[in-house]
């Protein structure tokens, strides 16, 4: 099948490039509508009060102030993404939880008129002791934050796997370590924004998110309104690094004010609204230890993770559980003991982020090496001994399907000079590197799948219909890649409708990496269907058998007599005249068990198939000030077949500094419940010019399902290049990292503490 | 952000005429510190006075030791030749302000009027014995930089009165200086710290000549000077300035006195950048500890004096090494 695809896996331009980097891409920000208002929320200055009033009225009599709500407009429904889990008003009435929670909202003909109205807004408080810290949140001393979750213990997923104690006491040598590490902001491009518009009953939303129908159904119970009157529209998307998977309190703000106004609403956050109170990235507390045999075998390894999760659920148990699943797609565990805890803090919301866990993936990977040293082995060797191939099952019992992870180990390790490297490494110059792997796709219950639909227009056009949903990775030119492949049609002739949920069947959305391996699979399955049409036409039409016939250039022709052709829009135009218009429709549920729980049944098929990657990271410690450089960095992932392997690269790029830099720049900062580095300035997100050089390796196993072979493309690197980093500091130092990030303080104290070791 | 009344004059008398007649109005030049300030909220005037056109401001004059106008640019500096050969500690700030986009507008006199004590070009300019020109309704005055600033973001200007520039006087032979950024990101930052560092060293015939083999080798600073010590390079003048250690840019004063006079050796450098930590009073903020804020003055003025004399003994060198040390 390789030597016959015409556009898949070529190195083509995104469907969507020419609109962004020419500015013509309209996001949700930039929307306007006739009568429509601007919105502005009141937050609490709080970390914990009761809240014992509110009162709007004032506000309502600021000249040009349309509508003005607080919790107590809202329907009292709570909010999870599980049913054990609704705990989050959005609007709450009975106390406030963090710095910066949504209290009320006013919507005006301008801002500065919703920003005088918001003056006026009077809320009466009863400060509560507040806490900040997860480890002091568990005590009994501790407030509760929420009355049913005891010992602010939100979450705790318990994995039990062999007899760990018997595996350990056998190890041949047992290591554990503890490690932190600080938690971070998605900082999207695109400060979170949302339009709602309310009229006839139905009310009409735009914004950034990562899956529309979702989001729909959410708003639905939110509002207590069916399902079919809470449209979620299509619009560009500002990035989301899994930060707009869940509803927002901003959705429910604007929708309110609509509902209230009868006008449309927009509402756009500031950049530190966008820091504070939308979603956060967890801190951690883990303690991994691990038994090895003499040959660098894992037998055994127990955890304990204290994961802070701010003030809701959230994604809670996913958000739990991730860090060490990613862990164990990876490596073979025989015997494992997982807890991981999440607690809750008098902090921001901490949600799902592209790469959660990946300090917890460091700490297991720079143990590793530390283990491997003491042995006299080489970390490449041990990883290669651990990792998972294909056929095997995880210690949770989830079927590997394709596995190209040896490959990355190797390749990477090879184009790196690896081993060399780390044996013989110079003063404070350091290698170091990272695995993992990655599920496409997790157990959704019914919202797993994804469907398509496809129409062919009436001078041979493609209308693609999909719910499949771009945060800025480029789904929407790989739906659009898929079809042109399926139906030989150019991508310049595929119209794509998507992300709508009242045009659009059901689809996962842009999380849990799905986009690829799912909701393109859908899209190739749809397009199959009205090839099958087209074909059987131009059989008929050409004198020549179905199995003969190829799709291609916009024609249809025999591929033993290639003067046996016919454009596909006579094709089209044949079958309108039959009365049957070509359309294909087709879907996809991955095989995954449905009966896997993350909470009571953490065992089965967790995802449709897995992605694995390889990073390594050269660094460079100034030991006077603390500095750490990164020359050099080589990124190695198995997507499957990579649809568009320009795309793919863009992703691993973009994840080594989203993922491999962070180690050294990026961690929220806080002093009790206020975040002190909500701004960019203060933030630091890598530029260009703190990249190293990079070298991205695109290694292929093509997956038996995976749409044309493909996974998910480019989410190892924004989990492992975290480690690769964190390994080549221990690499350099002989020590773990205590704490991430590594920055130039953080470090010199350690350095100052390693040299008072040896003393 | 509120709205406000924008004025633009054409010559410095006019701006002064406009401001000492207007209430609650503020001159804006590269606008870089300015506008954020307003979207900040920070400071909410109803006038803006925009020096933009006063085309007298914006010279750079090389005659006489060295006189920037207060609206030049970084970027212009940057570009500036003679200044990054004789008053290269200027260009190492410049060019590590902001980004390229903010380098085009901002301007060094709003630079040091802004007075944060994180200002790129203050302490360069400390360190140069700049002395800020200012024209008022009552005429013209001159102010040591190193009086200028009165805490942060307060300075000497009063209402009615403009920054036109800063004079410098010229530098001796054989002198090098250097102003070390030290940041988390490459761009787009404000200094954890910043030292800047002038020295002025006395080289015999013979050392010259040794000096100027040297210019050849790819050596190490700390090797050069290794090499040299025997040599009896001496120091005749120096100046240290830092900036986020106090409420203002100052200078290390003690630090200069037990440097001037002796023989250069890294240990010199060393024993004046423990003195220069002496002479701080760094706080802890979001950018830094003041723990580590002193550990780095230490490091950081013996670096900057390295890169200076670097600087006289390889003055032709383009690219210098990136780690001298």
């Amino acid at each position: 099948m390789d030597e016959n695809l015409k556009i898949v896996g070529k190195r083509v331009i995104r469907s969507d490039s020419y609109a962004k980097v020419t500015g013509g891409a309209l996001y949700t920000a930039d929307l306007k509508l006739p009568g429509m208002l601007y919105a502005k929320v009141l937050r609490s200055p709080y970390p914990h009060a009761k809240i014992l009033n509110i009162d709007v009225s004032k506000a309502l009599k600021v000249p040009g102030v349309k509508a003005a709500i607080s919790g107590f407009d809202a329907y009292g429904v709570k909010w999870g993404v599980f049913r054990y889990t609704q705990d989050h008003a959005m609007l709450p009435t009975d106390k406030v939880r963090y710095i910066g929670e949504d209290v009320a909202a006013v919507a005006a003909v301008d801002e500065e008129s919703a920003i005088e109205a918001l003056s006026l807004i009077k809320v009466e408080y009863e400060p509560l002791e507040a806490v900040f810290d997860p480890v002091e949140a568990m005590k009994d001393t501790a407030p509760q934050i929420h009355e049913q979750y005891k010992n602010n213990i939100n979450i705790h997923i318990h994995i039990e796997v062999g007899d760990v104690d018997k595996a350990m006491a056998k190890a041949y040598i047992v290591r554990e370590d503890t490690f932190k590490a600080k938690g971070e902001a998605y900082a999207m491009m695109e400060p979170y924004a949302v339009v709602a518009s309310y009229a006839n009953g139905y009310l009409d939303l735009w914004m950034p998110n990562a899956g529309p129908h979702v989001r729909a159904k959410a708003l639905s119970n939110l509002l207590k309104l069916p399902l079919n009157r809470v449209r979620v529209r299509h619009i560009n998307s500002g990035g989301a690094f899994g930060g707009r998977s869940e509803v927002a309190p901003g959705d429910l703000v604007a929708s309110l004010l609509s509902i209230k106004s009868g006008r449309p609403v927009k509402l756009v956050l500031t950049r530190e609204e966008n820091a504070m109170c939308s979603r956060q990235v967890h801190d951690i507390i883990a303690t991994v230890k691990t038994g090895m045999k003499k040959d660098g075998t894992i037998v055994a390894k127990e955890y304990k993770t204290i994961y802070d999760g701010g003030a809701y659920s959230s994604t809670g148990p996913i958000a739990t559980s991730i860090p060490y699943y990613v862990y164990e797609e990876c490596y073979r565990l025989p015997n494992v003991r997982y807890d991981g805890y999440r607690v809750f803090t008098n902090k921001g919301i901490r949600g799902m982020y592209g790469c959660h866990g990946r300090a917890f993936l460091a700490g297991n990977e720079a143990q590793m090496d530390l283990m491997a040293k003491e042995l006299g082995l080489d970390p490449v060797e041990v990883r290669l001994k651990n990792g998972l191939t294909a056929g095997e099952l995880t210690a949770t019992k989830s079927k590997i399907i394709s596995c190209g992870l040896k490959d990355t180990i190797i390749q990477a390790a090879e184009k790196s000079d690896f081993k060399k490297k780390w044996k013989k490494h110079t003063r404070n110059k350091g290698i170091g590197m990272g695995c993992v792997a990655i599920m496409c796709g997790f157990p959704m219950g019914f919202r797993s799948g994804s469907s398509c639909y496809v129409k062919i227009n009436d001078d041979g056009q493609v209308t693609l219909i999909t719910g499949m949903v771009d945060n800025g990775q480029g789904n929407e030119s790989l739906a659009v890649q898929v079809a042109s492949e399926v139906l030989g049609i150019p991508m310049d002739d595929i119209n794509l409708v998507n992300a709508d949920t009242e045009v659009t069947n059901l689809d996962p959305g842009s999380y849990s990496q799905a986009a690829a391996y799912v909701g393109a699979n859908a899209v190739k399955a749809a397009c199959e269907d009205a090839r099958k049409k087209i074909i059987a036409i131009a059989s008929k039409k050409l004198g020549v058998p179905e199995e003969e016939i190829d799709l291609k250039d916009r024609v249809a022709y025999s591929v033993k007599t290639p003067d046996k052709r016919m454009p596909i829009s006579w094709i089209t135009r044949e079958a309108f005249f039959k009365g049957e218009p070509i359309v294909g429709t087709g879907s996809f549920f991955p095989d995954i068990d449905l009966e896997r729980e993350w909470v009571s049944k953490p065992e089965g098929q967790m995802a449709g198939t897995y992605s694995f990657g390889t990073s390594v990271a050269e660094i460079e410690i100034d030991e006077e000030t603390g500095k750490i450089k990164v020359p050099k960095f080589i990124a190695a992932h198995d997507c499957g077949r990579p649809i568009n392997p320009m795309a793919v690269e863009g992703q691993m790029e973009g994840s080594v500094g989203q993922a491999g830099i962070a180690t050294i720049f990026e961690g929220n900062m806080w002093y009790k419940g206020f975040l002190l580095n909500p701004d960019l300035l203060e933030y630091k997100v890598p530029l260009a010019c703190d990249m190293p050089d990079i070298e991205t390796i695109i290694v292929s196993s093509n997956d038996p399902k995976g749409p044309f072979g493909a996974k998910e493309g480019g989410l190892t690197i924004r989990m492992n290049a975290y480690s690769a980093i964190a390994c080549a500091f221990t690499n350099a130092t002989g020590m773990l990292f205590e704490e991430l990030p590594l920055t130039p303080d953080n470090v010199l104290k350690l350095l100052e503490k390693n040299k008072g070791g040896k003393r | 952000m509120r709205s406000f009344e924008y004025y633009k004059p054409n010559s410095i008398e006019e701006a002064i005429k406009i401001m000492s007649g207007l209430d609650n109005a503020k001159f804006i030049a590269g606008g870089t510190d300015v506008m954020v300030q307003l979207r900040q909220k920070k400071i909410s005037p109803q006038h803006l006075i925009s020096l933009r056109n006063i085309s007298e401001l914006r010279n750079i004059d090389t005659k006489d030791g060295l006189k920037i106008g207060s609206l030049v640019t970084h970027d212009d500096i940057d570009k500036n030749e003679y200044i990054k050969k004789y008053y290269s500690a200027l260009t190492d700030a410049t060019s590590r302000l902001g980004s390229k986009q903010i380098r085009n507008v901002a301007t060094i006199g709003g630079n040091i009027c802004n007075a944060a004590p994180s200002a790129d070009t203050a302490c360069p300019l400390l360190i140069f014995d700049a002395k800020a020109v200012i024209i008022g309704t009552k005429g013209e005055r001159e102010v040591d930089l190193n009086e200028f600033f009165l805490g942060p973001g307060k300075t000497v200007l009063e209402k009615d009165e403009i920054l036109k520039e800063f004079s410098m006087p010229r530098l001796k032979e054989n002198t090098g200086s250097a102003y070390i950024k030290h940041t988390r990101r490459e761009a787009m930052d404000l200094p954890i710290l910043g030292v800047a560092t002038r020295i002025t060293i006395s080289l015999d015939k013979d050392s010259q000549i040794r000096c100027r083999d040297l210019l050849c080798t790819i050596d190490s600073i700390s090797n050069i000077l290794m090499q040299l010590k025997d040599e009896g390079l001496k120091c005749e003048e120096a100046r240290i300035a830092m900036g986020v250690v106090a409420p203002k840019p100052i200078r290390a004063k003690k630090a200069e006195e037990a440097l001037a006079g002796k023989i250069i050796s890294i240990e010199l450098f060393e024993e004046v950048g423990e003195i220069a930590a002496s002479e701080a009073q760094p706080r802890d903020s979001i950018r830094g500890e003041a723990w580590y804020r002193k550990e780095m003055i230490k490091v950081l003025v013996k670096r900057a004096l390295m890169k200076s004399i670097d600087r006289i003994v390889r003055p032709d060198e383009e690219i210098y090494p990136e780690r001298l040390w």
